[in-house]
């Protein structure tokens, strides 16, 4: 795709570079060829009604996409000088009574500035990714300079801002220059920021470009909470007003934009899993603060849920709020979080975030005990073929919701007689059903948490020691899962080599005589026999 | 209201039948001649004497309000009753007892005032004592006594002595004149030496003159002792401690005597000697000189013996030596009985004893007992049932054995103590494999070979010098042994080490190895246990720089290497544990899941040179995790890593075999190949472990025919992976490639399956064994019923085989399992909110919670009364004192005016008496006139 975009972008900067050497002969050819660019600019503004052919110079200097990218930028800062200096002095102001010569020049003046902006917006576009922080600052200076002059209309006539923003969402790879549009113009004004929502759900919905959305997510996610009331609000040109005496943009408009935004975002069809699991990770911080009525994003979060493996587990936080906050009925929440906990899940890198969302989701003492059965089964079966990092964070985290959910302790401790067991055969049996998706009709109430005793005995000493936890009284409180959750092969091994070993390690007190090679027939004293690594293999 | 004091009395007067009726005569007369009775009388006028006396009874302080019935003070409050004038009498006479005789005999010894200087003054040391008494004595010159005394200048050097002898004991060349006088210094001016000195001639003094001298210090005792007691606050020495003064010196006394008697004698005996020539001399003879017989006859009176000995030579010399062989004799040590030979049941026995010791030292390790204290609480349930199991395979099968190998054990690590280096076990091995060897390695050691090429054209071909050090340039053959150095200097980095092996051929490593060790034992000098230290970690680098040479790494050679490693970690367990670690790092920061031929060395020798079944270990525990990572983390996608897991997984069965540990990176990862490998059926079954892999894996087994090697081997492990990789270039290009690839797969198939039974075998007594084996049933199941066409019989079967085994432990393990009981604790207590009830309080104790502060208080309270007692026993003895100080001036003064009294009475008389005579010589006169 960027290779695609990168041929356009040189065919675009082909083109002009061709005209270049056909226009620079003809500046030659004229008088104000030796002329540098700040001589052009003093020209100009020394007498504006006759130097008019130098800003067309400038244009054609600017316009250049020539290498030397330097002569451009100040090409354009000279220019946007001129243009300023020209608008003080009225004269791209069309409706001003002047003779009939001045009224022309005036409006040719308007259309080189109307020529300047559209060179600006296509040079950010394709300029080089050092230059383009300047280009944007030029670009938004001159968008000052228009709402100077255009006030209010700025944001809907012709002006500046179209060019400039539709440039800044195309820019492709232009991360940098989407961060600071937000950070230093769509927060700091909050006109611009209410025309560009505006802007951005129209534009998501029209458009046929994947990337367009990419982008669009990426200036809405860094885009600041919105602000509080109406004090808080700046604006560039001066607050435009709805009707009569309304002010057009408020804290609730401004949110109802986003939400705008948002939702057209989140309707979109070019949204991939990628950008659904992106748009899921940011959902609480970013997504939530801007919904008037967050219930609009149920069926964007049931959706995703729905969707199983990792994107569900990234739409469980977003759906949690909406259930506690919003009162969301979602019948199959549970069912759902328990058949999340598949066999993947253990070894995944949302390992951890799940677990803290589980500890929020199972936290409450009023949920039935066979549900926190079933899922404290589930867990510890999972537990068998997860990684140390994983159990070490499992089995805490067990112990909790035991501790919590008296009446599943009879999963670690039952007496092997009726009180206590359905009958007195088959007690090895599990009672649990793995395969069971309801989590309220597996079973796991009446079955023994043999996995957990299993792993008292793990190579690993810290999660046999951990392990042990369930057989001994439960005099803790309660475990910091926090502080079991980060852990990783990585860090497990790092902390145990960094130990120093204050005691002297033991040695095996026996050599043995053979390693590698195997015991001669004739030999005595077969050591190899119990020994696994030479029967299987061959040290040829 | 009670009757009057007066009433009372002649009421209780009365009740004892002392005044009654009138009694007539003969009734009195019988009652006095009754003994008895009279003192039953006098003990009942006693009693109600003391009973109406009130100050005979101290009363208590506050009357007791009301009449109270209690277990504790009831039976004591009646008896509590002060008696003050008893225990005032009591406390006088024990005054009188102790106090009065002590200011009695104070500043004396027995009945003698002691008045010299310090001389029961701890704090005085001799020298101040000496000083001060010398100070004295000069003091004494100093001040006239009397104006009278014309002879200051004789005093000027008198000196202490007695008898005319100097008290200045051991010099006795200073001598008084007075020793010919033998004057007793009686007189004033000497008075005070006399006294000072009194003391040390008791026994020499005569006693008259002692008395003499007792008479006169008491004559002018007030003087004196104002004067001692101001100077000299004497404390009384103990009798004991005068006795033995008094002892002490009369024994010097004896033994100068002695001295005295001895020296007259000798000087008697040399004047007898003299005496012949002297007589001679007289009567102009002279005899002719006489023979050395003179020693003879001065060893006639000793023993003969001694005498033959001293024969012909001078006596001082003989005492020396006979000195001397009596030294050597004390020196010798004394003959001890020797150790007895055990008797080979006896051997076996210790032996037995030893290994028990050591395994159960090692099953302690492995329930992690010495080291965590945290976990004790947690004891398996599971564990001691293996340790039993264990100990008797141990026992039953090596009794006999393990002895034997034991020795073999000893002999390698003693090897390094011989110096003639004889080739021991490990050598002899190591020249069996040397054919194999020597194939590989002019492969392996090009430049070598080239080196050895040059030498042989340019040097002569013989044996090069032993005794220089090992250098670049000395030249050296393949043929080795014979001519490697014999001295190694022992280095302290890998890069050293290299360059001694420069030159080297690999399978002489081990001797070179050997022999630094040997040269360098820790014996032979202080510094070579460091230097070994470090040895041992560049020993462990280039165990790995071995294994990871090219082509192959020559297994025996590594494989003796570490044995070399693990006989020096058995002496320097620390620096071999810190390389191994080293080397863990080296893995953990650099290639986690890369792992390569030094890393499966290095980890295969951490498993045999460190117990695995310690519940910690610092080189173990962080081996089996980089191990649990690679088979946890790594993707099997290709033929090479599975062949390395295939290694990983054998490695980690290997070192659970004893402590038979749970490892589910093993499991996980049987079944990640195995559903790999195995046919597309086995996919969904493989799912219940991990959902994602690969829809079609370029490593499944599609060829029937391929049949399993019987083993892997452990080259497979190197293979470079492009060949085998990808099954469609090898397709392409040759065709047997394919086939191998093939079959390797068929074995791989095969070694998982083995290694699956032996899991099963392992973990059979782990309570979760079904769940742990149930989704490898359901793969294996799942593989056999797919297509039984895809795989060749062999493994067919060997499948066949292992799903009955998992199948039936499963079943079987089901019967038995019981649901868990892990909580038999006692029940806690909960916690109680009653007043803890003291069985035996008392309101007039302090009952302080906190022990440590009541400590306190009972202590100052203590101390509080200790010292108020104090206060009133010193003030009491104050009392006493200035009573008896009274009683003592009061006498002093009576005797005083008595004799005051007779003197003048006598004076009086004698005036009377002479005014009676001149009365009648008046008289006589007047009459002689008239």
């Amino acid at each position: 795709m960027s290779q695609s975009h990168i041929g356009k972008k040189r065919k675009r900067d082909d083109a002009p570079s061709r005209n270049q050497g056909r226009k620079r002969r003809t500046i030659r050819s004229g008088e104000s060829s030796s002329l540098d660019v700040e001589q052009l600019e003093k020209r100009i503004a020394k007498d504006p009604s006759n130097n008019h052919n130098d800003v067309e110079t400038l244009l054609q200097m600017l316009d250049l996409a020539n290498p030397d990218a330097k002569l451009n930028l100040r090409a354009g800062v000279a220019l946007c000088k001129v243009f300023s200096r020209l608008i003080a002095s009225g004269h791209l102001n069309q409706d001003n009574q002047g003779n009939n010569q001045s009224q022309e020049l005036s409006a040719w003046y308007a259309e080189q500035y109307r020529k300047y902006r559209i060179t600006l917006a296509r040079l950010l576009r394709s300029v080089s990714a050092a230059q383009r922080l300047s280009l944007v600052h030029l670009c938004w200076k001159v968008l000052e300079q228009d709402a100077e002059f255009l006030g209010n209309k700025v944001w809907v006539s012709e002006s500046m801002f179209k060019p400039f923003l539709s440039a800044v969402v195309d820019i492709p790879g232009g991360t940098d220059v989407r961060e600071t549009y937000v950070d230093e113009y769509m927060n700091q004004c909050h006109d611009c920021c209410y025309h560009s929502l505006e802007y951005f759900s129209t534009h998501v919905a029209t458009s046929q470009d994947g990337n367009v959305l990419e982008n669009v997510i990426e200036i809405l996610s860094v885009l600041d909470p919105p602000p509080a009331s109406a004090e808080d609000l700046n604006f560039l040109a001066e607050p435009p007003t709805k009707g009569s005496k309304k002010p057009l943009i408020t804290p609730a408009s401004l949110k109802r934009r986003a939400e705008e935004a948002w939702l057209s975002v989140l309707r979109s069809p070019h949204l991939t899993t990628g950008l659904r699991k992106s748009l899921l990770r940011i959902t609480t911080a970013r997504i939530l603060p801007w919904m008037s009525r967050p219930e609009t994003l149920m069926d964007f979060l049931t959706d995703s849920y729905d969707v199983g493996g990792s994107t569900s587990l990234l739409a469980l936080s977003g759906l949690f709020h909406l259930i506690t906050t919003k009162n969301l009925d979602y019948p199959s929440f549970f069912p759902k979080l328990y058949s999340l906990i598949d066999a993947d899940l253990l070894h995944s890198k949302h390992r951890s975030r799940f677990l803290r969302l589980l500890n929020t989701f199972l936290s409450s003492t009023r949920l039935p005990a066979t549900l926190i059965a079933s899922f404290i089964k589930r867990l510890s079966r999972r537990a068998l073929f997860a990684p140390p990092a994983a159990i070490v964070a499992i089995i805490p985290y067990i112990y909790n919701l035991l501790k919590s959910h008296p009446t599943t302790t009879f999963m670690i401790h039952r007496p092997p007689h009726p009180p206590y067991t359905k009958s007195t055969e088959n007690l090895g049996e599990d009672p649990f059903d793995m395969k069971q998706p309801d989590p309220q009709k597996t079973g796991a109430i009446d079955s023994s948490l043999w996995e957990l005793e299993t792993l008292q005995s793990h190579y690993h000493p810290s999660v046999a020691s951990l392990a042990r936890i369930i057989s001994e009284q439960f005099t803790k409180q309660q475990y910091n899962i926090e502080d079991f959750l980060d852990h990783g092969y990585g860090s497990m091994l790092g902390s145990e080599l960094v130990k120093e070993a204050k005691k002297e390690p033991v040695v095996e007190w026996k050599i043995p005589k053979r390693i590698f090679t195997r015991a001669k027939v004739g030999e005595e004293g077969e050591e190899g026999e119990g020994n696994l690594i030479t029967k299987l293999w061959d040290f040829g | 209201m009670p009757p009057s004091q007066l009433k009372q009395l002649k009421a209780s007067l009365r009740d004892q039948g002392l005044v009654g009726p009138q009694k007539s005569k003969k009734q009195k007369k019988l009652a006095a001649k009754d003994a008895g009775n009279r003192q039953k009388r006098s003990a009942a006028l006693h009693s109600i004497r003391e009973r109406f006396n009130p100050f005979e009874v101290k009363a208590p302080a506050r009357k007791e309000k009301f009449e109270v019935v209690s277990l504790k003070d009831g039976r004591t409050k009646k008896n509590v009753q002060g008696r003050p004038g008893v225990t005032k009498g009591l406390g006088e006479e024990r005054r009188k007892a102790t106090l009065l005789k002590e200011i009695q005999s104070r500043n004396k010894v027995g009945q003698i005032v002691d008045r010299r200087f310090g001389e029961n003054d701890p704090t005085m040391t001799p020298e101040q004592r000496a000083a001060e008494r010398f100070a004295w004595q000069s003091q004494r010159h100093q001040k006239k006594s009397s104006i009278f005394n014309l002879e200051d200048e004789a005093d000027e050097n008198t000196q202490l002595t007695h008898m005319g002898r100097f008290l200045t004991f051991g010099d006795p060349e200073t001598k008084d004149d007075f020793k010919e006088d033998g004057l007793p210094l009686s007189d004033g001016g000497s008075h005070g030496h006399i006294e000072r000195s009194d003391l040390e001639d008791d026994l020499e003094r005569p006693t008259k003159r002692r008395r003499l001298s007792e008479d006169d210090e008491r004559d002018l005792g007030d003087d004196n002792e104002d004067i001692n007691g101001l100077q000299l606050p004497e404390k009384k020495k103990s009798k004991q401690e005068v006795m033995k003064e008094v002892i002490a010196k009369s024994k010097l006394y004896k033994y100068e005597r002695q001295q005295a008697k001895e020296d007259d004698d000798d000087l008697r005996a040399e004047l007898d000697k003299g005496l012949p020539d002297f007589l001679e001399s007289i009567r102009n003879y002279r005899k002719p000189s006489p023979p050395p017989s003179a020693i003879d006859r001065s060893a006639a009176s000793i023993n003969p013996d001694r005498a033959a000995l001293l024969a012909g030579r001078d006596r001082e010399e003989a005492d020396h030596e006979y000195n001397e062989r009596v030294r050597q004799m004390a020196m010798d040590r004394r003959s001890k009985p020797s150790t007895r030979t055990k008797t080979d049941e006896e051997k076996a026995e210790e032996e037995a004893a030893r290994l028990r010791d050591l395994e159960e030292k090692r099953l302690l390790r492995m329930q992690g007992a010495p080291e965590s204290s945290d976990d004790e609480n947690g004891q398996d349930i599971e564990i001691p049932e293996h340790v039993e199991e264990d100990d008797a395979e141990a026992f039953g099968l090596g009794q006999s054995k393990r002895p034997k190998e034991n020795l073999d054990v000893e002999d390698e690590d003693e090897f390094v103590l011989d110096n003639d280096l004889i080739a021991s076990d490990s050598e002899a091995d190591l020249a069996t494999d040397d054919g194999v060897l020597s194939e590989e390695e002019p492969l392996q050691l090009e430049d070598d070979g080239d080196d050895d090429f040059i030498n042989g054209l340019v040097l002569p071909p013989g044996p090069t010098s032993h005794e220089t050090q090992s250098s670049n340039d000395e030249s050296r053959d393949t043929s080795h042994n014979r001519n490697l150095s014999f001295t190694y200097a022992c280095p302290t980095t890998h890069e050293e080490f290299l360059k001694i092996l420069q030159g080297t051929d690999v399978s002489d490593v081990p001797t070179v190895v050997q022999r630094i060790r040997a040269f360098n034992h820790p014996k032979l000098n202080a510094g070579n246990k460091e230097k070994l230290e470090a040895f041992s970690a560049v020993l462990t680098q280039h165990v790995a720089y071995l294994a990871d040479q090219e082509p192959d790494a020559p297994l025996a050679v590594l494989e003796s290497l570490l044995r070399h490693l693990h006989s020096l970690a058995k002496s320097h367990p620390h620096a071999v544990a810190t390389a191994f670690r080293a080397h863990l790092r080296d893995i953990a920061d650099n290639r986690p899941l890369n792992l390569r031929a030094m890393d499966f060395i290095i980890l295969t020798g951490i498993s045999t040179i460190f117990p695995t079944s310690d519940h910690f270990h610092s080189v173990v525990t962080p081996a089996g995790l980089t191990i649990a990572r690679f088979l946890g983390q790594s993707p099997a996608v290709t033929l090479a890593h599975l062949v390395k897991g295939a290694y990983c997984c054998t490695l980690a069965l290997q070192c659970q075999s004893l402590s038979q540990r749970y490892i589910p990176e093993v499991m996980v990862y049987i079944q990640k190949a195995l559903s790999s490998l195995g046919t597309a059926g086995s996919i969904s079954a493989a799912s219940i472990i991990r959902s994602h892999l690969p829809e079609m894996s370029p490593l499944r087994l599609l060829d029937a025919e391929a049949e399993p090697f019987a083993s892997l081997r452990f080259q497979d492990l190197f293979a470079k992976p492009p060949p085998s990789t990808t099954d469609n270039t090898s397709d392409d290009d040759a065709p047997e490639a394919t086939v191998t690839n093939n079959k390797l797969k068929a074995t791989l198939i095969s070694h998982f399956l083995t290694l699956l039974n032996h899991a099963a075998d392992l973990w059979r007594r782990k309570s979760a064994f079904p769940e742990i084996f149930k989704p490898a049933t359901l793969l294996l199941q799942a593989m056999l019923s797919q297509n039984d066409s895809n795989l060749h019989p062999s493994l067919l079967t060997h499948l066949h085989t292992t799903l009955q085994t998992l199948t039936a432990l499963t079943t079987s393990f089901l019967h038995t399992r019981l649901p868990l009981t892990l909580h038999f604790h006692r029940p806690l207590a909960i916690k109680s909110s009653i007043p803890k009830f003291e069985e035996s309080y008392n309101p007039d104790h302090h009952h302080d919670p906190d022990r440590e502060r009541s400590q306190l208080n009972k202590l100052k309270a203590e101390h509080k009364r200790e010292r108020k007692g104090a206060l009133r026993e010193l003030r009491k003895d104050a009392n006493f004192i200035a009573r008896e100080q009274l009683r003592e001036k009061k006498e002093r003064d009576a005797a005083y005016e008595k004799k005051f009294r007779r003197l003048v009475a006598e004076i009086q008389s004698g005036e009377g008496h002479e005014g009676k005579v001149f009365e009648r010589e008046k008289a006589r006169r007047r009459a002689r006139k008239g």
